[in-house]
């Protein structure tokens, strides 16, 4: 029992950072952004392909490598971002071809496979328990991003996020410049998503190219489930993709119990998202919001 | 001269068309509101277009706006931005310049706003007045739950959050019933006595009469040749 409830909390924490980033791309867009999908590759490849690169402590180690996963997912979004801003491309086009320009570059710059098995892991540097090594470190660090990102929400830009998912005229209306509340939200989503990559290539000891592929799916599929079971008014809430992931991971672990066989799990999730938002097309309730 | 001035106005939307405004003089003094009249394409969102600085970047402009003792050559294209910052549109449609899902108070807080929002909380509200009393909203009523007159009167008072000298209304009743119109009737009343220079486009000439305040009311009207006019 013990390792489930540690198997689902490490999971939940490695994710936290992807699942926030894709609420704040879902609050300004208002429907899923596919170049977190390569913000997640980037973080995990750019991050993992430094290690062997620094002899430090293993602390200052994880220091330096998180900025490097939070600037390489903030670059991916400062691309796709400037494309629809600058070039007027819808976003969705502009995170395909987001995906394809970082396709390259990852081939290019680090190749399309990191291992970092054969160094030290820098996520075990506040270990709590041995069995457990990495927990305590993840622990500290979700509880920082949570801090940090429930200040971030009650801002200025917090509160712009919002508007723009909202009523992206108001900006116009006031001179308040569109391009970059939506570029700062596009980066912030991203950067946490490039965190969240690093993170996972850590644990596992491995990052390669197609990992971030259903990612989105995954954050979108834990957002709607956690609206539709914990309703919650507020504008945006850090409580939404709080409740998202605790949800989410709950019915992967609750599935694994049963004996389901998680190769049929992305299966599963585009499901639930297609059930939920069925329903609500039934009871009329507006669904371009995604229920986020 | 204390109020609007328009010296001068030429304006045509490209180099080969005609001149839609052509050597356009008129001035609108503060202490009274101005209905702006006329037929639908006659030019009147045009007009508040050039007073408000967002006219075409291609269109070809000539002439000097002078809000108090202040002049804008518009030939000058720094002046655009310099219009934005001291006349404010407010549209028809509130729903366009209000945020359904924040409270009235948060509506305020984010129309005043720099032009690059920062890490910082909001800034406060100016508290213009008491609007729980004068008209019945709560500032912690979420505005998808307000009235559209109501919607629309915050959305005026939104934009006297920026500091400016003009406000611009163009057809703000139009979607709206006698409650509600009267509503936004007094709230215009309470801002034309505080000294804000208010031009309001309107279709309907009752409303006119049912101002109570000191009013004047301008036709534009276009000749045979396009070129558009207004009356003083």
């Amino acid at each position: 029992m013990i390792n489930i409830i540690a198997n689902y909390l490490h999971q939940l924490l490695l994710h936290m950072p992807l699942i926030c980033g894709t609420y704040i791309s879902v609050s300004l867009l208002k429907v899923p952004d596919l170049s977190l999908e390569s913000a997640y590759t980037c973080g995990a490849l750019f991050a993992s392909a430094l290690l062997p690169m620094l002899p430090l402590p293993l602390p200052l180690q994880l220091i330096v490598l998180i900025c490097v996963s939070l600037a390489s997912g903030a670059l991916v979004g400062l691309l796709s971002s400037s494309c629809t801003m600058f070039l007027r491309i819808p976003h969705l086009l502009s995170s395909i071809i987001t995906i394809g320009i970082y396709h390259g570059l990852y081939q290019l710059l680090v190749g399309s496979y990191v291992a970092t098995t054969s160094y030290a892991n820098p996520l075990a540097c506040l270990q709590l328990s041995p069995y457990y090594p990495e927990m305590g470190c993840l622990l500290f660090m979700q509880g920082i991003l949570l801090v940090v990102l429930y200040m971030i929400f009650k801002t200025q830009l917090g509160y712009c996020f919002v508007t723009y998912g909202n009523n992206a005229s108001f900006f116009d209306h006031f001179s308040i410049s569109k391009r970059y509340v939506f570029i700062m939200g596009i980066c912030i989503a991203n950067s946490l998503a490039g965190l969240s990559g690093y993170l996972f290539a850590q644990s596992t000891g491995f990052a390669e190219m197609n990992m971030g592929i259903g990612k989105v799916l995954l954050c979108i599929t834990a957002l709607i489930l956690s609206k539709t079971i914990i309703p919650i008014k507020k504008p945006i809430s850090l409580m939404v993709p709080i409740y998202a992931g605790l949800l989410f991971f709950a019915l992967q672990q609750l599935l694994l119990l049963i004996g389901f066989n998680l190769r049929y799990f992305t299966m599963i999730q585009a499901l639930v998202v297609l059930v939920i938002m069925a329903f609500r097309q039934r009871n009329a309730q507006p669904s371009d919001s995604l229920g986020v | 001269m204390k109020g609007l001035l328009l010296r001068a106005i030429s304006f045509s939307f490209n180099k080969t068309q005609t001149p839609f405004f052509n050597d356009l003089s008129t001035s609108f003094e503060r202490d009274a509101l101005h209905f702006i009249m006329g037929k639908n394409g006659v030019g009147k969102t045009t007009l508040f277009r050039i007073l408000g600085g967002n006219y075409p970047a291609d269109s070809m402009i000539a002439g000097t706006i002078c809000i108090d003792d202040t002049c804008y050559d518009l030939t000058d294209a720094r002046n655009k931005q310099q219009l934005k910052t001291r006349v404010q549109l407010v549209t028809q449609n509130p729903k366009d310049m209000t945020i359904g899902c924040l409270t009235v108070e948060e509506n305020m807080q984010m129309a005043s706003l720099g032009h690059l929002p920062k890490f910082a909380p909001l800034p406060s509200a100016k508290p213009l007045y008491d609007i729980q009393k004068q008209y019945g909203i709560s500032p912690l009523m979420r505005v998808d739950d307000l009235s559209g007159g109501q919607r629309q009167v915050l959305a005026i008072l939104m934009a006297l959050q920026r500091h400016c000298s003009i406000v611009l209304l163009d057809e703000p009743t139009a979607a709206l019933d006698d409650k509600n119109s009267a509503l936004v009737l007094a709230c215009i009343k309470e801002i034309v006595s505080k000294g804000i220079i208010v031009l309001f486009i309107t279709h309907d000439k009752e409303l006119a009469r049912l101002y109570d305040g000191n009013a004047t009311c301008r036709q534009i009207t276009s000749d045979e040749n396009g070129t558009r006019c207004i009356s003083s």
